[in-house]
């Protein structure tokens, strides 16, 4: 093939596999791949180095980049574990001419990284994301909206901010007028003035989605009158009166919404356009059962619904009957202190079993369940074929679970539901057995990413599990009683595996019992178990332990040197010898 | 390793849990006690495997930490006897039903006080006949409390001080009872166990230099809370657990979901005393009290 054929077909090719294999045919096609490549994805900021990427890619336009592993997101790693993003900035900034959208996920961003960013790639950058990121100010995003004034997507979802002042948003609304995606929800951010927002989309035309912080939503009113462009909206609050919000009228496209803290009595401000909403987020939403039930079934047209298990099975059933085109569903563990939990606010085998029959194209489900049987299982893996995310978790606290273990469901599900790229299931010792385990192995043939917690009952099921899962190339593990020695084993012979989590783990302090995974370019981690002294809900003082803690990856760039105390390199040549560490 | 009779697993893949168990086990055979030790608290009686009791303690506060470290059997039988009722292998979780689980209540800070009272140091001959008294282990807040002598009728009343906290019943999960419960199952205990001086054995000596102080916060690891032994070679064979302490990590939520979660509680509570004079109109569903339910405030009211 010629290099001008190569050359037409090249940008053709998106998929980072298909991408992945073109490189390996030949060293011309290497150079072609790495001339034309546009975006990357690297899953761990430690597996390589930014001189490396440029090395490679040097015309690259999107990198995500992704800092602390999953579990920080349940607040398990200490902040300051690292994913510092300052080295991949002053790459970017030096070399990367190219770059228009960069995303950072879970890393320590400074103001100073900011500066440079929008001082260097200013002018190009079309997206910035900065999602579950940590350590800058508002003072960093001044200089982020000064500079990139071609920003169209400014994304800061779930981030920890310094707020000084809302002089960032303000000059947002003053410089851009291209901005089509902003994002401040789920921030503390409380100094933000609704005017700016009113001047943004009085500005930016193009403004399709909003997701902010805790604002009155009767301020919003002008804003919503103004951005007729608008088809994404979340967050808000609800301060006064409920009749008060009958004033509130959303502009004529919005169709993914998510009112936090939407009560009974607001709710009817939504039926109007319920019809064509697409996107339902009532994570945050004050809803019992019953608002629930009545909401979902004036929204047919319903494609993603994110809401907590206070939806109960009734909830999940009128969602089975009135929503078929349901693509993607994820139902979060809602309040369970003592007094303050949701009436019916469970989700047991009777709604997954309705979800199975009704919505047949669901891809992503993601479940807090307080009861399960097999036959549920059974049913998601008869009827939900395109399902390609599974994720359930079993909640701790109902004593009496209807039908354990459930060997026998997850090997239906697994065999039944052959497009499963992504698999969590996170059960109670007895909940999994280790036959169930090996199932799991067999049959998750193209299962990339999987979280098991408190699965199988001896090291027999792991070894047994390692036999298969010829895909799986990031294995997450919470509670499981396996040894530091099978985990090791099982490393080694899972083939596509480059990335290991595990909390909670059985095994020797000083991680002995993981030398057996030790070799070249596997960086393994410990986060050795502690005690800490924190406070509860109510402000008292406890005492907390956290167990041990492995990270294990492939990586090019070596052991890092940016890590805090909390962490320990496994360094094999003192672990061999015999002394002591702690 | 499924098997919980297997011998043949060696010592070096113990937890340090398991090695704090066999160094106390070891000790106890060997006639030792040690009277205000972190780790626990004993007499010197011989060990009498029939009359044991087994007290799985609860366990209060917020769903972060092991409550029952794992109990491994050891090679020493009366030790692994005694530990069978909290061993943590699914079979022996029915077990810990007497003192289940209440979500939500968080007193942690009671729990040194309770196990390291200083009155509970004050020497008591340990001369009773094992018929009346025998020792009781308390398996609580990752710590095993050991009381020799321990007399029949004050371990029924500890058990019905512990029982008397938990209304539900969770096998999986871990006990705890409201701190009044607990205040007073603490006091009970220290003033009325009997009491040994403070050991002088050669197995424990790291214990016995580190006094706790009541109401310590516990920061270091040669404290309570399942020390750090891993390094210290243990003379005894042991065998791993059946179920890893870790089992019984707490399923975590989401930060964003806490954070959310936090602010319904602050505003329901907020909320809540202005709901019954709210001048809510007579539109949409009134504002009224939620008779049953006050606590949730905006967003209660029984359908329609």
């Amino acid at each position: 093939m010629s290099d001008t054929v190569l050359g037409c077909v090249m940008p053709f090719i998106d998929d980072s596999k298909d991408r992945d294999a073109v490189s390996l045919v030949c060293r011309r096609w290497y150079e072609l791949d790495a001339l034309t490549r546009k975006h990357i994805t690297i899953a761990l900021c430690y597996t390589t180095t930014p001189e490396r990427l440029r090395r490679r890619f040097r015309h690259l336009e999107s990198l995500k980049l992704k800092g602390k592993p999953r579990a920080a997101m349940f607040n398990l790693i200490p902040e300051d574990w690292g994913g510092y993003v300052t080295p991949w900035v002053n790459e970017i900034a030096e070399n990367f001419n190219c770059l228009k959208s960069l995303h950072f996920r879970r890393m320590i961003v400074r103001d100073s990284d900011l500066e440079v960013l929008a001082r260097t790639r200013g002018k190009n950058l079309l997206i910035l994301k900065l999602d579950k990121c940590s350590g800058f100010s508002t003072d960093g995003l001044l200089h982020v909206s000064r500079s990139c004034r071609q920003l169209k997507t400014f994304f800061l979802e779930e981030s920890t901010i310094v707020e000084r002042d809302g002089d960032w948003l303000h000059e947002l609304a003053e410089n851009n007028t291209v901005l089509e995606a902003l994002n401040f929800y789920l921030n503390e951010l409380s100094m933000v003035n609704v005017e700016d927002l009113e001047l943004i989309a009085r500005n930016c035309r193009s403004l399709v989605s909003v997701k902010i912080n805790d604002c009155e939503l009767l301020d919003l009113v002008n804003f919503f009158q103004t951005a007729t462009a608008l088809e994404e909206f979340c967050g808000g609050i609800f301060n006064n009166p409920p009749e008060e919000y009958s004033a509130v009228s959303f502009p004529p496209k919005l169709c993914r919404l998510g009112l936090s803290f939407m009560g009974k009595n607001e709710m009817g401000i939504v039926f109007p356009f319920a019809a064509i909403l697409k996107k339902l987020d009532l994570l945050y939403a004050f809803l019992d059962t019953e608002d629930h039930c009545l909401l979902i079934q004036k929204c047919p047209n319903l494609e993603i619904l994110e809401t907590r298990n206070v939806i109960g099975d009734r909830g999940l059933e009128v969602l089975a009957r009135n929503c078929t085109k349901l693509k993607r569903l994820r139902i979060e563990r809602g309040e369970d202190d003592q007094g303050m939990e949701d009436e019916e606010g469970l989700v047991s085998q009777r709604g997954l079993i309705a979800l199975a029959q009704g919505c047949l194209e669901l891809e992503y489900m993601a479940v807090y369940v307080s009861d399960i049987t097999n036959v549920s299982l059974e049913y998601i893996g008869t009827h939900l074929k395109n399902l390609c995310d599974f994720r359930l978790v079993l909640l701790d606290r109902e004593e009496k679970v209807a039908d354990l273990p459930l060997d026998n469901g997850v090997r239906a599900l697994l065999r039944g539901c052959e497009k499963l790229r992504r698999f969590a299931f996170y059960v109670r010792p007895g909940g999994l057995t280790d036959v169930g385990l090996g199932y799991v192995g067999q049959y998750s043939l193209n299962v990339r990413w999987m979280l098991l917690g408190c699965v199988g009952d001896s090291d027999a099921g792991l070894l047994e599990f390692s036999k298969g899962c010829p895909s799986l190339q990031k294995l997450e593990m919470r509670g499981c009683i396996f040894s530091d020695h099978a985990l090791s084993v099982a490393v080694n012979r899972l083939t596509s595996l480059r990335y290991l989590w595990v909390q909670g783990y059985r095994g020797s302090q000083d991680g002995r019992g993981l030398l057996g995974m030790v070799r070249p370019f596997w960086n393994i981690e410990l986060i050795p178990s502690r005690v800490d002294n924190e406070m509860n809900q109510n402000g008292e003082p406890i005492v907390v332990e956290h167990p041990a803690h492995v990270l294990a990856y492939y990586s090019l760039a070596g052991q890092r040197s940016d890590f805090p105390e909390t962490v320990r390199l496994l360094d094999p040549d003192t672990l061999r010898t015999p002394t002591t560490a702690t | 390793m499924a098997s919980s009779s297997e011998k043949s697993m060696k010592l070096t893949e113990k937890s340090s849990f398991s090695q704090t168990c066999s160094l106390l086990s070891q000790y106890l055979k060997e006639g030792g006690s040690f009277g205000d030790l972190s780790l626990g608290i004993t007499c010197n009686i011989p060990p009498n495997g029939a009359s044991e009791m087994h007290v799985p303690m609860p366990r209060m506060s917020t769903p972060t930490m092991n409550l029952f470290p794992t109990i491994e059997k050891s090679g020493d039988a009366a030790f692994a006897a005694r530990n069978t009722g909290a061993a943590l292998s699914s079979r022996n979780l029915e077990s810990m039903n007497l003192f289940p689980q209440q979500a939500g209540f968080a007193f942690k800070k009671d729990t040194p006080t309770m196990v390291f009272d200083s009155s509970l140091n004050k020497p008591v001959s340990a001369q009773v006949e094992p018929q009346q008294a025998a020792q009781m282990t308390i398996f609580y807040n990752g710590q095993v409390i050991v009381f020799n002598d321990f007399p029949a009728e004050k371990a029924k009343e500890v058990m019905l001080l512990a029982s008397m906290g938990s209304s539900n019943n969770h096998t999986t999960t871990f006990p705890s009872v409201p701190a009044k419960t607990h205040n007073a199952f603490a006091s009970n205990l220290a003033a009325k166990s009997p009491m040994e001086p403070p050991p002088t054995g050669p197995v424990a000596p790291s214990f016995a230099k580190n006094p706790i102080e009541p109401n310590s916060s516990m920061p270091s690891s040669s404290k309570n809370i399942i020390p750090n032994f891993g390094n210290n070679p243990v003379p005894e064979q042991v065998q791993p657990p059946q179920r890893s302490v870790t089992c019984d990590l707490p399923i975590a939520r989401r930060n964003s979901l806490h954070r959310f979660l936090e602010k319904r509680k602050d505003r329901i509570v907020a909320r809540a005393p202005y709901l019954p004079s709210s001048p809510s109109s007579s539109s949409a569903a009134p504002n009224k009290p939620a008779d049953s339910k006050p606590w949730l405030g905006l967003a209660a009211q029984s359908a329609q």
